[in-house]
C-alpha cells in the first residue's frame, strides 16, 4: 500500500480512537458530577460535609510553596482501615480525564487532602502524584 | 564538513526544542499543542532539510538534556526529558522508510494533512504513556492498573495534539518553495548563536525560578 493510502487510513484510525476516548471520558465525567458530595475510602461512602469535620489540618512545604489540607493518615484511619502499614493506598480521579496513583502508608502520613479541586499533596513525591478531583481512595 | 553542518543542525532544532518545552510550555499550558505544533515543526523541518537518519534522535537527546532545567517539571524531571527523547525515537520509526519529505511525495493537502494528524498523535500519546511509566517507576510504585486506567484520557488527549499537526505539516511543507540557503559563513555563527541564546535562556530562568 503507498503513502496515498496508507496515510489518510491511519489518520482516520488515530482521529477515531481519540474520539472515541473523549466521548468515553466525557461520559465518566458527566457520571461524577452527580456524586461530587461523596467521597468513597476503604469500600464506604461518606459525605464530605461530615467526614472532615473531626480530621486535623495541617500546612506541609511543597516545591510549590506551603500547601494546607485535612490530615491523610486521619482520613484513612477513620474510614476504619486497622493495619495502616498493610496496604497500599490508590488515589482515583474521573475528572478531567480517568487517572489513578497508588501509594504507600509512609507516603499517607506526609499528604494532605484539599477540599478545594479535591486534590492530595505530598511534599517527597512527583507532581503526578498529585490526583485532584479524587472520588475514591482504595485501599488494597 | 557536512559532519559538523549537521550536528550544529542538531544542535539548534535540539534546542530550539528544548526552548519551547522549558519556556514556552508553561506560556501555552497544554502539551498537545506543544507536540502537535512546535515538536513536530522542529522534527519536520530537520528532517526535510538535513535528510539524515537519527538526526531527530540527537535532537529529543538535546531537547530532552534541556528539560532537566525546567524549574516547574517536578520531582522527576528526568523522565520528562527521557519522555522528549522517547518522542523523538517515535518519530524517527515513523518516518525511518520517508527519505524526501517534499512536496513532490505529499502533492495533496489531504496527504499533507493525514501525516500531521497521524504523526502528531502517536508521538504525543507515546511521550505520554512513557512519563506515566518513568514517573511512578521512579518512586518504585508503578502498577499496570494505574496506567490502564489513564489510558482512555491520554488517547482523548492526543486529538489536540492530533488537529495541531494538520495544520502543522502543510504549511511547513510549504517553506519548500521558499528555498531559502543560508551561506556557511552565516550558517556557523547564526546555528551556534542561537542554540547557545537558548541554553542561556533556559539555565537562567533555572536558577531565577528553582
Amino acid at each position: 500500500m503507498g503513502n496515498d493510502r496508507l496515510f489518510p487510513i491511519l489518520a482516520i484510525s488515530v482521529l477515531l480512537i481519540g474520539i472515541v476516548s473523549s466521548l468515553y471520558v466525557t461520559a465518566l465525567s458527566n457520571e461524577q458530577n452527580i456524586k461530587e458530595e461523596i467521597i468513597k475510602i476503604n469500600g464506604f461512602n461518606f459525605d464530605k460535609n461530615d467526614f472532615f469535620k473531626d480530621i486535623s489540618e495541617k500546612t506541609i512545604s511543597t516545591d510549590r510553596g506551603e500547601k494546607t489540607g485535612y490530615a491523610l493518615d486521619e482520613m484513612i484511619i477513620k474510614s476504619g482501615v486497622t493495619c495502616t502499614d498493610c496496604h497500599k493506598y490508590t488515589f482515583k480521579a474521573v475528572l478531567p480525564d480517568p487517572y489513578q496513583q497508588t501509594v504507600d502508608w509512609e507516603d499517607i502520613k506526609t499528604g494532605i487532602f484539599s477540599l478545594n479541586r479535591d486534590i492530595v499533596y505530598f511534599p517527597n513525591l512527583p507532581h503526578s502524584f498529585w490526583v485532584y478531583n479524587i472520588v475514591e481512595i482504595e485501599v488494597d | 564538513m557536512k559532519k559538523i553542518k549537521l550536528i550544529l543542525g542538531m544542535l539548534l532544532f535540539g534546542s530550539l526544542w528544548g526552548f519551547s518545552e522549558v519556556i514556552l510550555g508553561p506560556l501555552i499550558g497544554n502539551g498537545a499543542i506543544l507536540t502537535g505544533i512546535f515538536a513536530l515543526s522542529f522534527l519536520f523541518l530537520s528532517r526535510m532539510i538535513f535528510r539524515f537518519r537519527g538526526m531527530q534522535l540527537g535532537m529529543g537527546l538535546i531537547a530532552g538534556l534541556l528539560k532537566i532545567f525546567d524549574p516547574i517539571g517536578g520531582t522527576c524531571m528526568i523522565c520528562s526529558g527521557i519522555a522528549i527523547a522517547a518522542e523523538a525515537a517515535i518519530f524517527e520509526i515513523i518516518f525511518y522508510k520517508i527519505e524526501n519529505l517534499d512536496l513532490k511525495n505529499f502533492h495533496s493537502i489531504t496527504l499533507q494533512s493525514s501525516l500531521g494528524i497521524f504523526s502528531a498523535y502517536v508521538i504525543y500519546v507515546g511521550g505520554y504513556i512513557i512519563t506515566q511509566i518513568l514517573t511512578p517507576l521512579s518512586q518504585s510504585s508503578f502498577y499496570l492498573s494505574n496506567l490502564f486506567v489513564k489510558m482512555p484520557g491520554m488517547f482523548s488527549s492526543g486529538l489536540i495534539a492530533a488537529l495541531s499537526g494538520a495544520f502543522t505539516i502543510p504549511i511547513i511543507l510549504q517553506t519548500k518553495k521558499l528555498d531559502i540557503k543560508l551561506k556557511d559563513r552565516l550558517y556557523y555563527p547564526t546555528t551556534i548563536g542561537i542554540s547557545a541564546l537558548c541554553w542561556v535562556i533556559i539555565i537562567t530562568n533555572f536558577i531565577i525560578f528553582s
